[in-house]
């Protein structure tokens, strides 16, 4: 089990997180939902080592956390200029002599042999995907996966995740689209202001929708009031 | 003019962030030595030649690893007559300090000739060529990625400067000792691209990550180069102790390089802070007397690059 107790993180000076709280079980897929800047990429990046916890503490199955438990797929992937898709797969696979690259590249028939900096939007969060696939870590931090990618490469992803819960994985997955996060999670972690106000069990999604429309209606209602009156 | 000042700036910035990532110790120390250095080669290369070399070698490595060309574009300028200009400038500056000291005018000639024949080299075209004609790579391992993507790029430079080596060796041991030089320069510039966390976390660790990166830079330049080491013994086995000290002198700045690039690795930055540091560690190595420079920098930057590896490894 992942926990995360009490977190506090953010840039120098400036706390972005304040006081997180949450655990993710295996075989289950953990939603973080929140708004522009209420700090999910700064929850991951943390969660990932690359930005150093200013308090809490971090653990998974009893022991610290590492960069050997996780995978992390980032909203807008990087890879190495001039190198290859095939190349970068070869070498995320080294540690997992179990995985074939043809084969998994069969789901989404990328050229591998093109640089992967000349691969569209989509086809980079692709091979980024086929790459923590490689890797196959216990932990699959998933920073808005669905993203530039197209429908059908949408529903692979999906059911990729899905198998990869049953296989025993814990998923962490952020996405702008609640509909997106209530039909794959099983846990929906609510992040406001780098703060986990709530998470709700997949019995309690539809208070979650209730709770984000009803907040967005309300205000919005009264913006649109003011800015588009109704003339009839 | 607008333009002008913003190109300035530009490099006022570029500059201010390279003497910033080498430390003030070192450029208190570091910029005086080179003064010296400088003032010495003068003292000792007959007529002050020996600074034309270093000077084609500086401009040549500049011009092809420099990824500004869009950037001018966008600031409405012709990127070929600010290269140009930017080398003359460089070649005016040291072609006359070379003239008032050593008073061989033919060498600012020569500079500044250089300095337009590099300056319009056609870097575009040398891009798509390189696109259009990647060297074959299967040959290098894939851990050793930088040598892949680098030979990918700079391949039939290289394997040009090695024919050109071999052809004229037999003429002046310096031929085959400059080949191996810029081929060292050249793979220098493959260590200025961050590579992304995944591919970072795959060596496991600081000391893994050095070591590993270390061994293939070494055995690779030596797989590469073993044919200008046999010409220059074949012809100058008498100087074998020159030929050390260059191959030793270009596995220390491929070394200097990749502790420097992981001294400031960022998973969420793309490149090296600059390559001025590594420029004048190149530069710093041409000379026995700057040994103890050379020797104090790597020793800093490898600790560098050790801490900063080691903190993402580090258990949350």
């Amino acid at each position: 089990m992942l926990h995360v107790k009490n977190l506090k993180a953010g840039y120098g000076n400036q706390v972005v997180l304040e006081d997180v709280n949450f655990e993710a079980q295996p075989n289950s897929i953990h939603g973080i939902l929140g708004v522009n800047g209420s700090g999910k990429t700064t929850l991951f990046r943390t969660l990932n080592g690359w930005l150093p916890k200013q308090g809490g503490a971090l653990s998974f199955e009893g022991e610290k956390l590492n960069p050997d438990h996780l995978s992390f797929l980032k909203t807008k992937p990087y890879f190495y200029p001039f190198m290859k898709g095939r190349e970068y797969l070869e070498l995320l696979k080294i540690t997992n002599t179990d995985y074939v690259i043809d084969q998994w590249n069969e789901i989404f028939e990328l050229p591998l042999d093109r640089m992967a900096q000349d691969y569209s939007t989509g086809m980079m969060k692709k091979l980024a995907l086929l790459g923590i696939l490689a890797q196959d870590r216990p932990i699959l931090i998933l920073d808005e996966p669905f993203s530039g990618v197209d429908v059908a490469s949408n529903e692979k992803f999906q059911e990729i995740f899905s198998r990869l819960k049953k296989s025993g994985k814990i998923l962490l997955l952020s996405s702008h689209l609640l509909q997106t996060l209530t039909h794959i999670c099983d846990q929906i972690s609510l992040l406001n202001n780098g703060v986990i106000q709530k998470t709700y069990e997949q019995n309690e999604f539809f208070q979650l929708e209730e709770l984000i429309k009803g907040e967005i209606m309300t205000k919005l209602d009264a913006q649109l009031d003011e800015l588009l009156p109704n003339q009839q | 003019m607008k333009g002008l000042t913003k190109i300035l700036g530009l490099r006022v910035k570029q500059g201010y962030r390279a003497l910033t990532s080498i430390g003030l110790v070192l450029i208190v120390i570091g910029l005086p030595l080179i003064a010296v250095l400088s003032l010495g080669i003068f003292a000792q290369s007959e007529k002050g030649w020996y600074l034309s070399m270093i000077f084609f070698a500086l401009i040549y490595g500049i011009h092809f690893s420099r990824a500004d060309k869009e950037h001018l574009i966008h600031l409405g300028f012709m990127p070929i007559p600010v290269f140009v200009l930017e080398y003359f400038s460089l070649a005016v500056l040291l072609g006359l300090l070379n003239l008032f000291l050593v008073g061989n005018w033919m060498n600012l000639l020569v500079m500044v000739g250089l300095s337009i024949v590099v300056g319009v080299s056609p870097q575009v075209k040398f891009e798509s060529v390189k696109n259009a004609l990647h060297f074959p790579v299967n040959w290098i391992p894939i851990k050793a990625f930088e040598w892949k993507i680098g030979f990918r790029k700079f391949g039939w430079l290289i394997i040009f400067l090695i024919v050109m080596g071999l052809i004229f060796a037999k003429h002046s041991p310096a031929v085959s000792l400059v080949a191996l030089i810029l081929i060292n320069f050249t793979s220098t510039s493959w260590y200025k691209d961050f590579e992304a966390f995944e591919l970072f976390s795959i060596f496991r660790g600081a000391k893994n990550t050095l070591s590993k990166k270390i061994f293939y830079q070494v055995s690779l330049t030596t797989l590469v180069c073993i044919p200008l080491y046999i010409a220059f013994l074949l012809f100058f086995n008498d100087l074998w102790y020159l030929l050390l000290l260059v191959v030793l002198m270009g596995h220390l700045v491929n070394a200097f390089s990749i502790f420097y690039k992981y001294a400031g690795y960022h998973p969420s930055r793309v490149k090296t802070e600059s390559d001025l540091a590594v420029a004048i560690f190149c530069l710093c190595t041409l000379v026995p007397f700057f040994a103890p420079v050379v020797l104090v920098y790597l020793w800093i930057y490898f600790f560098r690059a050790k801490k900063n590896i080691k903190q993402y490894y580090a258990p949350c």
